[in-house]
């Protein structure tokens, strides 16, 4: 809503996102540039006033060719770029980029890990650091989370180095474990403020990026030149002190064998044009379902912990608890406190049994082996390595990629549990799914055991939602669900509470963990009137979210009043401060600014961490703590302290002239001009030693199938990208057979696999049936009429769609020929009011190596009239 | 009289969501095309075609592309209802005072006194009534008239997530219409105007901005009261009435005269006066 | 496009199409009745009782169609009556309140004509008292027959005029369907009335030939101002390329010109006749179609009847379906 210009690439905001949309429009009310990078024309480029068509899947040229031409025309804030970034910081020596390597980086090899884990390479990543000094450990999106051995170079290094030391003279240990911290801690890196050193990350990045021209831009992505110039002029004119740039994606950026890549030009480009941390900045990750980024932060993902704390791994150095807070723990920057926020969440896990001569019960935790994700799952299942799934407001038999597969693996599973609205088409899966029609499974023999729980509507239970912009939001309950239907939280307390019952006799070490969580959710009174005397109170999980001390029950205000020796409970750090006291939970407040007000309504909701709505907000100052500009004042420092429209996201009384503490730790080791206060260097990365397996910058490859060779570098596709070949999951690229590029995507009117829509009139009537947009040239070239049947294939199958046969749909000129794109929305399954072909029969089981997110938004097709 | 009420639909923020759709299917409880197993239309996005007794609100989507897609390059939504017309056609018609205008000048189809006699159906110059398959009576927007009496919001506007559909009394509507038209202008976009001011049947309580001809959106450029037919189509009858009446009477007496000079008919005597008024 | 185009249709089809019919059948005949009653001679008295004989069954099919079409057919009362007070709901200037109204105050004089001709009629039923021939007679009888045209000549154009008081294309682009209605009704009327006469014979057929004129006159006047309304559509006409236009030709063809032809030549043919009577010996000569009449070429025959109230029938089809055709824009 502050921004001047907001570009939306990879997401359809305005269908997808129509909520959010608003404060677009508001925006655009108010005078901002709209531009949208896609390719199709959407209801959302229909709001532009720019829309720029692309292929499917060249976002990251797209993106490049921006950098390219930022830096080529010296368009980037230099002040911020050189005080903020790690622009000045010099890399190893031995770092070889992809222009020198065709394509790959430094340190490339074969993947001889568990080939469940699906890679198809492995980077060793020792040439990506800095010249010295430490660079992090891997967080969310690290490699062990998909299946790679703990890799932290700089540390692997540093420990075989010190190795006798570390045995001779052992760091002591906690808690407190801040002299552990403390002996971890290194020099920071050289740097060249200059940028002229070739080894500086602005140099590297400038090299790598040196072919991304506005031609090298049209050739990959199609998008005409003349087209992607005027948004480099839009997004440059208005990213400078005085404007600031937004960038929004959803899913057609991450849905990429390069996904989190994509997503780190985009920071890149945001770091060099000084719009990470300002109002009207950034960039705004999209967020699916209703709260999804709640789903993330307190996580019902396998590879992570509450507050994005990496999960117990068993390839890593996780042995203790000891070893687990020295791999994880960065000892500069404010991921210091880690030993603070585990312990804490190790207390709310096994509460009274947690205690310090039992590591806080460490060992009870459960560890991942390797990819545990959506996609290896399946195979593991098609392997009848998975005896039990529960699918909870997740509909895969249409929602996963390659549902075929997905509804044959459901085949192997001893028991299934549904919980969800209606029998979607997983519960279904054994007597209505296309396989049992055309006798692929027989009912009578699948052996799975499918238990159907319908469940409760938002409307009808108390709780949260976190959207996008990390704000949290009560709802309240406003009646009894119908019959049977019960909240998620009724049903995962009381599936808990019978666990804890079953183990309870139990002796078997691997049981503690169950007997001693920590499982007390039960209302203290039943809602009076309610017709379920056993739901549980949502309030007290917020309080374990929020955290009390672990003595005396009182709730604590901020996670800086978090121990790391068990004296605090909290289950999310970052949630820490929600829930204050008794009586008093901010995710409830109502208060919006003022109309005059600064708009950024600290009092409406809470927005974590520390109720803060844009994080790094002292980069919206300058290194002297001066706003850059009175039109976008946010923070600044008083003289005395740090104030401002929102809460800041540094330490309240640190001068911008105070100095980094070369043997401190945690923040006292940045200097006061570092904005970037969870990275270990305090600095806005635009090289990325640590946290990608894929490499340190982004680099455009092409889809896992794509009609076309990659006119950028001989290698085709990711290196290290995640694969299963199958005779089930069949790959094909560059293949006459398949020449259009297919992709998929949502519309307004549906929800997901349609499970929230499809069921109900008054949405299924606006989108009736299933569909396949085609342009008029393609359409005319098969000879299909608008509303024909056309048949959709792929190697993996093929489905039939009714034409919808508009010029919204283009075609591309894509490295001298003509290349078509096919787009299918994939709301329709087999069961509901309306029905439609289940569009992922056509999708692949391919993955990001980072976090193996499935490639949905580009792979190969061809069409024909049905 | 309460202060008149309205709609004020900026197209231009249109994102074709439908919200407004549903919204007011879900407050008024309005039944859905085929029980929403509705088929495909192939235009565009728009799967329930029109205004009528089951969709009180109507997205409308309009694609303007030309083939290189450079030169013209539009898609437009606009979110459609009943335009609450001051000189309101459909309530003329109604023979049954079913159409009421409310406190809030809006029109409201009563519809425990609706027959279903379909006269308002073609009498509005929008098309925007037709009879609900469920009720069986004639049913359009109402404005949400039981949300306004207790001061609410109608529901369309409620969940409109962009403000296209703003709603409000309609002095200030027509101001915020009059500077959101001179922003665009503004802006270069010369194109926006407002359609529905006092020109057009006086005014229409719910007013919308628009940037192209209102054919490209389905609407009359010129709507008329049905009324305005009655007197010169009443006068052209009753001259055909006169007309056949006077020539009837004429002929009647003429032949009378003439007969009377042929001589005493015997008065029931058929074959004379059969071939007495051949005679001519 | 023309405004009327993004308008809905009513749902007015062939429940309307058959009242309009029957309304106007029932308003012709009591015209026709009237006139004879109140210019016409003794000797047409029978032929003007005719016309009301005619008129109350042609009229009593109207409320059921109507009511039948209503969707809440329980609820045509509203009509009359203010539903949520008491209170009588007439609204002037809405042409179907004010044409529900002029319904029924025309059914009750078509009824008392009705009664007063049956009870001077020959067919009067043995319950009928013969006394209430009265209310057909004397100046009582000429105010009712004036009163009663009067409404008759309401319900024979207002139904034109209720098409044309909406938005709908063809009907709401021209004022000349009441009067095109008033005009076919009055010819179609004439032929009914006309071939009851000619079956009837005797007594009714004195009137025959100022019928035949009377249908003639009307069918000119219909062919005139159906010329008029078509130019008037200019090209709104293209509403009639289909199946409607069709109708709409039928209507012509079976309504107006068939008719009129048949009856040039048949006069032609007794004039011959008659010429050759002359000469030679009054008496039977062989009649073309059903047997010569007594009524000198003026009968009317089943062909010709058929012919005309199928075209008055096809041209209120046309008219109302085509429009009905014309989809929400």
């Amino acid at each position: 809503m502050h921004s001047d210009c907001i570009v939306i690439e990879g997401s359809n905001m305005a269908e997808c996102h129509p909520v959010a949309f608003r404060w677009v429009m508001q925006a655009k009310l108010a005078g901002a540039t709209v531009i949208h990078v896609d390719p199709r024309f959407t209801r959302t480029s229909a709001m532009a006033d720019i829309h720029a068509p692309l292929r499917a899947g060249t976002d990251i040229a797209f993106l490049g060719g921006l950098i390219h031409h930022v830096i080529e025309h010296e368009k980037y804030f230099k002040e911020y770029v050189v005080h903020y970034t790690n622009a000045a910081t010099l890399v190893r020596d031995d770092f070889k980029d992809t222009e020198e390597l065709e394509g790959v980086f430094s340190g490339l090899h074969g993947y001889d890990g568990d080939p469940l884990n699906g890679f198809v390479g492995q980077y060793d990543t020792a040439s990506w650091q800095y010249v010295s000094g430490d660079t992090g450990t891997q967080r969310a999106g690290d490699g062990a989370m998909t299946g790679q051995v703990s890799q932290n170079p700089a540390k692997r290094g540093d420990m075989a180095g010190k190795g006798p030391e570390v045995g001779a003279n052992p760091p002591p240990q906690g808690p407190p474990f801040d002299g552990m911290v403390r002996a971890m801690k290194k020099p920071p890196p050289p740097r060249d403020e200059t940028l002229q050193d070739p080894r500086c990350v602005f140099q590297i990045v400038k090299r790598h990026f040196s072919r991304y021209t506005p031609e090298m831009v049209e050739r990959v992505t199609g998008c005409p030149k003349d087209v992607f110039l005027k948004v480099a002029e839009a997004i440059t004119r208005n990213s400078n002190p005085e404007r600031t740039t937004a960038f929004c994606y959803a899913v057609g950026w991450t849905q990429h064998t390069y996904g989190p890549q994509l997503i780190g030009t985009c920071a890149m480009l945001q770091l060099l044009l000084g719009n990470i941390g300002r109002p009207g900045g950034g960039i705004l990750a999209l967020r699916g379902h209703a709260t999804i980024q709640g789903s993330t932060d307190i996580p019902t993902l396998y590879h992570s912990i509450h507050g994005y704390m990496p999960a117990l791994s068993t390839l890593k150095q996780h042995e203790t608890l000891a070893d687990y807070l020295k791999t994880e723990t960065l000892p500069a920057s404010y991921w210091s406190n880690t030993p603070k926020f585990f312990v804490s969440y190790l207390k709310s896990m096994y509460g009274a049994a947690a205690t310090v001569e039992n590591d806080f019960g460490y060992g009870w935790h459960p560890r991942i082996a390797g990819d545990h994700s959506h996609l290896p799952m399946t195979i593991a299942m098609m392997e009848g390595r998975v005896k039990g799934m529960f699918a909870m407001g997740q509909n895969p038999a249409v929602g996963a990629q390659n549902a075929r597969l997905q509804r044959k693996a459901l085949a192997k599973l001893e028991w299934l549990v549904v919980k969800d609205n209606f029998e979607t088409e997983t519960a279904a899966f054994w007597r209505t799914s296309p396989e049992v029609q055309n006798g692929e499974l027989k009912t009578e023999e699948i052996q799975t055991e499918v238990f159907l729980f319908p469940s409760a509507q938002v409307g009808e239970m108390d709780g949260s939602f976190t959207n996008t912009q990390r704000l949290v939001q009560w709802h309240a309950k406003a009646a009894d669900p119908p019959g049977d239907c019960r909240s998620d939280l009724w049903f995962t307390v009381h599936l808990g509470k019978r666990l804890k019952a079953h183990y309870a006799a139990s002796t078997l070490p691997r049981d503690q963990g169950i007997k001693h969580l920590v499982w007390d959710f039960d209302a203290d009174h039943p809602e009076p009137g309610s017709r379920i005397p056993d739901e549980p109170d949502a309030r007290k999980v917020l309080r374990e979210v929020n955290g009390y001390r672990s003595a005396d029950g009182r709730h604590l205000t901020s996670a800086a009043e978090l121990k790391d020796d068990g004296s605090t409970t909290c289950a999310s750090w970052i949630y820490c401060g929600i829930y204050p006291e008794p009586g008093k939970n901010l995710a409830e407040s109502r208060v919006p600014d003022a109309p005059e007000g600064p708009q950024t309504h600290l009092g409406w909701a809470f927005a974590w961490p520390s109720n803060r709505r844009t994080l790094y907000n002292r980069a919206s100052a300058r290194p002297d703590g001066k706003p850059w500009s009175e039109r976008k004042k946010y923070v600044w420092w008083d003289g005395k302290r740090w104030t401002g429209h929102d809460v800041p996201d540094f330490p309240l009384t640190k001068a911008p002239d105070a100095p980094a503490k070369p043997d401190a730790i945690g923040l006292d080791a940045h200097a006061g001009t570092d904005p970037f206060i969870l990275k270990v260097d305090g600095k806005g990365w635009l090289f990325a030693p640590t946290g990608l397996v894929d490499g340190p910058l982004p680099t455009h490859y092409e889809p896992v199938e794509s009609p076309v060779q990659n006119p950028l570098y001989k290698q085709q596709t990711s290196p290290v990208l995640k694969m299963w070949r199958r005779d089930d999951n069949v790959i094909a690229s560059q293949d006459p057979r398949y020449p259009h590029v297919l992709t998929t995507y949502r519309l307004t009117e549906h929800h997901l696999s349609g499970v929230m829509s499809r069921w109900l009139p008054w949405l299924a009537e606006l989108q009736p049936e299933l569909f396949v947009e085609l342009s008029p040239e393609l359409a005319g070239a098969h000879g299909i009429d608008n509303l024909d049947l056309v048949r959709i294939a792929t190697p993996r199958g093929a489905i039939t769609a009714k034409a919808l046969v508009t010029r919204r749909m283009r075609p591309l000129q894509i490295d001298g020929k003509t290349v078509h794109q096919v787009g299918l929305p994939w709301h329709w399954g087999y069961q509901g009011l309306v029905t439609g072909e289940v569009v992922n029969n056509l999708s692949a089981l391919v993955g990001d190596p980072n976090v193996s997110i499935h490639e949905g938004k580009a792979f190969v097709c061809n069409v024909e009239k049905a | 009289m309460a202060e008149p009420m309205g709609f004020f639909t900026d197209t231009t923020v249109c994102i074709g969501c439908k919200a407004c759709e549903v919204a007011c299917k879900s407050w008024n409880q309005i039944s859905s095309t085929n029980g929403g197993q509705n088929v495909l239309s192939g235009d565009s996005y728009d799967n329930t075609r029109k205004l009528d007794g089951e969709h009180w609100r109507h997205v409308k989507f309009i694609e303007q592309f030309s083939e290189d897609r450079v030169s013209e390059s539009r898609w437009l939504m606009m979110s459609d209802v009943c335009k609450h017309c001051v000189q309101a056609g459909c309530l003329e018609v109604c023979p049954t005072g079913a159409i009421i205008r409310t406190e809030f000048d809006t029109v409201v189809i009563q519809q425990d006194a609706c027959i279903g006699c379909r006269a308002c159906l073609p009498a509005c110059p929008f098309g925007v009534i037709d009879i609900n398959p469920v009720t069986h009576t004639a049913q359009k927007c109402t404005l949400c008239y039981d949300r306004m009496q207790v001061g609410m919001t109608p529901a369309c506007a409620q969940a409109c997530p962009t403000a296209s559909i703003q709603f409000g009394p309609l002095v200030q509507l027509r101001k915020k219409a009059e500077d959101r038209v001179a922003q665009l202008h503004s802006q270069g976009k010369e194109e926006a105007y407002i359609y529905g001011d006092e020109a057009i049947l006086g005014g229409l309580n719910s007013f919308y901005l628009l940037v192209d001809n209102p054919e490209v959106y389905g609407l009359p450029v010129a709507p008329k009261l049905p009324s305005r037919n009655l007197w010169r189509s009443s006068f052209a009858a009753a001259f055909g009435a006169a007309v056949l009446g006077l020539w009837g009477l004429v002929s009647l007496r003429t032949r009378k005269r003439g007969a009377k000079a042929e001589g005493p008919s015997s008065g029931d005597g058929g074959g004379d006066g059969g071939k007495k008024g051949a005679a001519p | 496009m023309r405004d009327v185009l993004f308008t809905a249709p009513a749902h007015w089809h062939w429940l309307i199409v058959v009242y309009f019919f029957f309304g106007g059948l029932s308003a012709g005949s009591y015209v026709l009745g009237a006139l004879l009653h109140l210019f016409g001679g003794a000797q047409e008295r029978p032929a003007s009782r005719l016309g009301y004989l005619v008129s109350l069954p042609a009229l009593l099919a109207c409320p059921p169609l109507l009511i039948v079409d209503l969707d809440r057919p329980e609820r045509f009362w509203h009509l009359f009556l203010w539903s949520q007070r008491p209170g009588v709901m007439f609204k002037w200037w809405s042409p179907m309140s004010i044409g529900s109204w002029a319904l029924l105050l025309f059914g009750a004089f078509s009824f008392v004509s009705f009664v007063g001709a049956l009870s001077a009629d020959p067919w009067r039923p043995s319950w009928l008292p013969e006394r209430l021939a009265v209310l057909g007679r004397g100046i009582w009888g000429k105010v009712l027959a004036a009163g009663g045209a009067g409404f008759a000549f309401f319900i024979a154009g207002y139904t034109g005029v209720l098409l044309s008081v909406t938005n709908r294309p063809l009907w709401a682009e021209t004022p000349l369907l009441g009067l095109l209605f008033t005009a076919s009704a009055m010819a179609a009327s004439a032929a009914l009335v006309g071939f009851v006469a000619s079956r009837r014979g005797g007594a009714f057929v004195p009137a025959l030939p100022w019928l035949s004129r009377m249908e003639h006159a009307a069918a000119l006047l219909e062919l005139l101002v159906l010329l008029l309304f078509l130019a008037w559509l200019g090209p709104a006409v293209a509403a009639w390329r289909g199946p409607y236009g069709v109708l709409l030709g039928m209507a012509v063809l079976l309504g107006l010109v068939a008719p009129l032809a048949l009856t040039l030549v048949r006069a032609r043919g007794h004039a011959a006749r008659g010429r050759a009577a002359r000469g030679e010996a009054s008496g039977a000569a062989r009649g073309e179609m059903s047997g010569e009449a007594p009524g000198g070429g003026h009968e009317v025959t089943a062909l010709g009847v058929g012919l005309v109230l199928a075209g008055s029938l096809a041209l209120r089809a046309a008219i109302v379906l085509a429009s009905e055709a014309l989809g929400h824009a």
